[in-house]
């Protein structure tokens, strides 16, 4: 039981291992085991966590502040659940979807060792303690992303590759100048001795700021936040769809995570000023015109992508919200995991869906796509439902995640991104029900509904219903929230 | 100027410019290059630290951190340059910016 | 106990989806032994809300808001409109869609958008209604745009941007309230008593939330999707944009003045009678609009924006009898205005009749049709004893009773309005036309015995009005705990 955090590395990275030496015949089914080991691990660790607090692992025994700790705290180990979800979902759609007899079409069936790894990367990135780990651990999913973005091989999969790669590179380079940085100020990377270190009187004034604010910088581009969010649209648009899902879902999320415990849990509120601000202002405008390249769009994936450009700006409102700390952190940290969550689980649904009308329609315009609903109900019913989160329309975890955010921003005082919130709903309702309308019009072909393999249409459909109630999971989600270094000890949530 | 001071500004200045290669030239090679400035500057600065302890024995950390810095560009670095090799015999191209033309599929 | 108005038609709606388009008999056989069920189950949780139990149910949701359901007298009118017309208009839909395509689809939704409605109706406070009211929007748009055609799609189009906006509105209302006011369930006479100082505050709450509200209710100048909504199949427009959909708008409303702020708290802060008076502005201008209109749907749409109008404007007088006149009117105008949905859409299904300048022969060809229509319109107009005029008198001296008879004169000149713009429709089906023959009398039975039912039920509720059970004394005994047990 104690060693999870270590035995959650460990699974997908000896499943990993043991799909590249053995045989292609047995790739999926290794594959699918790892991935239920996975679950079942996530779901231990979140029942530890709710039982008996957080979970400080050292690895090989060697404590901080030399030795490398993982942490597992409730956002931790709702942000695994999640992977293991998602993933497992995905997992399932994979199988379906690269064709046994097509292994050079897809990079020499190489996708279940590259997406494992990258499942161990974003394991060790959820609970890294450390943050030159961090920095490792980034370089990691970076690197299993890019090689699978590029698994096609065409010219399209590799220039979106290619430069999704240099911004990774360019991100990297800048977390670890700031790491030095950081270190040469302070000369601690464990994040909870970080914590104390920065309250001390001085600690500002030192190269300390400057070191952070690289690494924020770098995570910001690494999360694709307005302006820095030019390589995630064809990056995510131009992959397989399976690793689409995973980039959209999860990926992103790995980044802001990081962010996340630097802004909340390392460093004291208001130890950048204004840093906290630009960010929700850039988030806000991430929403909005994410949301416009997303109604402009006419091919599906690039549709979906830019939606993610405009929820990622979501979860950046909670920073100004921070400050007011108490009741209204809880509430507004409470509701961005949940939408980060919701988002996790819909988005992998929606491509997921997206890839499946695209292999059934053989093309990706979406003007072309009508009438879909006749003839993929099943599919039309998960762009939908799964756009039901995008627009935080109850009873879907969007809705409850823009609620906590609202009454957060209502309470600390600063309402106005309670207007961007139900502005960014509207917006992708537009372009959500744009796309639905196509879907839903009539046709004059009289197509029932054709068979296609269960899992392409069941997988997503999972994922959207699963978001669509996500609100009645609320409550799990703020018990998580409490154990966490991210809320101050001794705040009583609402 | 203190050996830190020296080699911290150096490393600050390759950086500077391996950032520069990186956003500003079009030629694949070139970018790959500057990131590999960018990381080099920050192990000149790394470096530069470790004798900064009070008690005069060298601090192995930034060195360990260097270590893991270089495997990690190393392995990025390998990985850009396969992508670099494979996109030009695709496409002829050595450069990311220009548009090849390309299909659709899903 | 009270959870199951809402889970039997969703439950209905999944098995509908899941049987797929080729059962029909099997979904049918589902569909209306849901609807039974649940019309049954609506009874006996009124029975018991008239010996004064209250089931109250909840389920936690977000930090300090838990989804709640309640059954009582208020709600359970509405839900008990919702679940007997669902009842009535599934027949009806079953011989109407006989010929269309994707039925499965349009039955789940139509399950789907009942349970929404009843849960809008029993919700135990804001923020559970709003939950409801916002999935109604949802499940309402696929049947909005069923046919698939483009101004289907164009309707739908403005039917979310609309809904949605209004429900933007809303969210920013409630969520603020409950920041202020913690999680408030319906209470009869109010609920803000604790808060009453933020002045400035809840009335821009109030105002947010009846924007919110009045959409669905089609307040002007908030109802501009509601003619244009006229373009679905004639049972969405039936049900939905004369009971559930528009009638969840005007609950609303009910809850927001009587049980939520209270009738006292709405006057003292003076939004009441900004209500009152834009409900006014609207029953006169939607009168008026709807004489002008030739297509039957939309004359119709016109009307149902004015009757809603009285229902607002009745709320807005916080006095007991004008309350109870508008909860009363919430039920027979349901049974007035669906009777005459019906049968534009027997008119436009089974003699391609759109437009009032094509009803010539019509009276001869589907007399019993047409008699059901003239029943309702009279009723409507407020003609006794029919059911019309009931909720209308207890309307009219509701008005007196507030010291506002100005609301009386709107009531009068609107019920002249309305046989302004009824009795054309008549005399346009008396006229001599080509739709006289006497081959094939009527329409499909399934289509003609739910609008000879409804029909007759304007004339019942008309007569038992005042006897126990009946709409009229249901609302008085729900209204009356919000005005200090005052029964009128």
């Amino acid at each position: 039981m104690d060693h999870l955090p270590a035995l959650l590395i460990i699974a997908p990275l000896a499943g990993a291992a043991l799909v590249f030496v053995t045989s292609r015949s047995v790739d999926r089914a290794i594959t699918c085991i790892t991935a239920a080991v996975i679950t079942g691990l996530a779901v231990l660790l979140v029942a530890r966590v709710l039982g008996g607090g957080a979970l400080r692992y050292e690895i090989g025994g060697w404590g901080a502040p030399l030795g490398i700790d993982l942490v597992a705290d409730g956002p931790a180990a709702l942000f695994i659940l999640l992977t293991a979800i998602v993933g497992s979902a995905v997992t399932a759609y994979a199988t379906g979807y690269f064709p046994v007899t097509e292994p050079t079409r897809y990079g020499h069936g190489l996708f279940w060792t590259l997406w494992l790894f990258m499942w161990t990367s974003l394991n060790a990135l959820f609970l890294t303690g450390d943050v030159f780990n961090v920095y490792v651990c980034l370089e990691l999913v970076g690197i299993s992303a890019v090689a699978l973005v590029t698994l096609k091989g065409d010219a399209e999969a590799l220039r979106a590759g290619g430069r999704y790669l240099f911004a990774s590179m360019l991100a990297a380079m800048t977390y670890l100048l700031g790491v030095a940085l950081l270190y040469s100020a302070v000369g601690q990377l464990d994040m909870e001795v970080l914590r104390d270190a920065l309250q001390q009187p001085g600690a500002a004034a030192s190269g300390a700021a400057v070191g952070l604010t690289l690494m924020v910088a770098a995570l910001v581009l690494k999360t694709a936040l307005v302006p820095a969010h030019f390589w995630l649209p064809t990056a995510h648009a131009s992959a397989p769809t399976p690793v689409s899902a995973a980039l959209s879902a999860l990926v992103v999320k790995g980044s802001y995570f990081a962010l996340l415990r630097l802004m909340l849990g390392v460093m004291p509120p208001g130890f950048l000023p204004g840093v906290d601000v630009a960010l929700a202002v850039l988030g806000s405008i991430a929403i909005v015109w994410g949301s416009v390249q997303a109604l402009l769009q006419s091919r599906i994936k690039q549709f979906v992508a830019y939606s993610t450009v405009a929820q990622i700006g979501y979860l950046f409102i909670v920073f100004p919200l921070a400050r007011t700390g108490g009741d209204v952190l809880a509430l507004a940290l409470g509701g961005t995991l949940l939408h980060a969550t919701a988002h996790g689980l819909a988005k992998a649904g929606l491509f997921l869906g997206a890839g499946s009308l695209m292999e059934r329609f053989g093309h990706a315009e979406i003007a072309r796509m009508r009438g879909a609903a006749r003839s993929a109900p099943v599919l039309t019913a998960v762009i939908t439902l799964a756009g039901v989160t995008m627009m935080g329309l109850p009873p879907s975890g969007g809705f409850g995640s823009k609620w906590m955010l609202i009454s957060a921003s209502v309470q600390a005082g600063q309402w106005w991104w309670a207007l961007v919130l139900g502005l960014g709903g509207l917006l992708a309702a537009a372009y959500m029900f744009r796309v639905v309308a196509v879907l839903m019009a009539d046709t004059a072909d009289d197509v029932g509904p054709a068979r296609a393999a269960v899992r392409l249409e069941w997988a997503p459909l999972v994922l959207a219903v699963a978001a669509l109630f996500l609100v009645l999971a609320a409550p799990l989600v703020n018990d998580l929230v409490a154990i966490s270094s991210l809320v101050p000890p001794g705040v009583m949530l609402p | 100027m203190s050996t830190y001071l020296i080699y911290a500004l150096g490393g600050a200045l390759v950086f500077a410019i391996g950032t520069y290669a990186l956003l500003a030239r079009r030629h694949v090679m070139h970018k790959v290059i500057g990131a590999n400035l960018m990381g080099s500057g920050t192990f000149l600065v790394l470096i530069g630290m470790g004798n900064r302890t009070p008690d005069g024995v060298t601090d192995p950390v930034p060195q360990a951190m260097v270590l893991t810095g270089i495997v990690v560009t190393v392995a990025l670095t390998a990985l850009g340059l396969a992508i670099a090799k494979r996109y030009y015999s695709v496409t002829g191209l050595d450069n990311l910016d220009d548009e090849p033309s390309a299909g659709d599929r899903p | 106990m009270a959870w199951l108005p809402v889970l039997i038609p969703a439950l209905a709606a999944v098995g509908t989806f899941v049987l797929g388009e080729d059962r029909a008999r099997a979904r049918n056989a589902l569909n209306l032994g849901a609807a039974i069920l649940t019309a049954g189950i609506v009874t006996t949780l009124a029975v018991r809300a008239y010996d004064g139990t209250v089931t109250v149910s909840t389920l936690p949701m977000l930090p300090g808001v838990d989804l709640g359901v309640h059954g009582d007298l208020t709600g359970l009118l509405f839900a008990a409109v919702a679940s007997v017309l669902w009842c009535v208009t599934l027949v009806y839909a079953i011989g109407y869609m006989d010929h269309a395509r994707d039925r499965a689809r349009f039955f789940g939704f139509f399950a789907l958008c009942i349970s929404a409605a009843n849960g809008v109706a029993l919700a135990t406070d804001p923020v559970s209604l709003f939950l409801f009211y916002e999935v109604l929007t949802l499940t309402t748009y696929p049947l909005v745009v069923h046919s698939g055609t483009a101004e289907a799609r164009t309707a739908g189009r403005t039917y979310l941007l609309y809904a949605l906006g209004g429900g933007t509105a809303l969210l920013l209302g409630v969520a603020w309230l409950t920041v202020i006011a913690g999680q408030t369930p319906f209470t009869p006479g109010g609920a803000l008593h604790a808060v009453s100082g933020h002045t400035t505050a809840l009335r821009v709450v109030f105002g947010l939330m009846a924007a919110g509200f009045g959409v669905k209710a089609a307040l002007m100048p908030l109802h501009g999707w509601l003619p244009g909504a006229m373009v679905a199949p004639a049972p969405v427009s039936s049900l939905l944009h004369a009971v559930a959909v528009v009638k969840a708008g005007v609950f609303g409303m009910i809850r927001l003045v009587n049980e939520l702020y209270g009738p006292e708290l709405a006057s003292s802060l003076g939004v009441a009678q900004v209500l009152a008076a834009l409900a006014a502005v609207s029953i006169v201008t939607a009168s008026v609009i709807a004489l002008r209109q030739d297509d039957l749907k939309k004359r119709l749409a016109y009307s149902t924006v004015a009757q809603l109008s009285y229902i607002t404007l009745g709320v807005a007088l916080c006095s007991p009898l004008a309350a109870a006149g508008a909860l009363a009117h919430l039920a027979h105008h349901a049974f007035m205005k669906i009777t005459m949905f019906f049968t534009a859409g027997s008119l436009a299904e089974t003699l391609h009749v759109k437009k009032l300048s094509e009803m010539g022969g019509v009276a001869r060809r589907m007399p019993l049709t047409m008699s059901a229509f003239a029943v309702a319109a009279f009723a409507l107009a407020g003609i006794p004893p029919l059911a019309g005029f009931a909720s209308k008198w207890l309307l009219g001296s509701g008005s007196v009773e507030a010291d506002a008879p100005w609301a009386l004169l709107v009531y009068v000149a609107a019920g002249a309005l309305a046989m302004g713009y009824m009795v054309p429709i008549l005399l346009a089906s008396l006229r001599a036309g080509d739709r006289g023959s006497r081959t094939g009398i009527e329409s499909d039975p399934r289509m003609l015995w739910p609008i000879v039912i409804v029909g007759a039920m304007s004339i019942i509720l008309g007569l038992t009005a005042g006897m126990p059970g009946s709409p009229i004394h249901w609302a008085m005994t729900a209204v009356a705990p919000s005005f200090g047990g005052v029964t009128p």
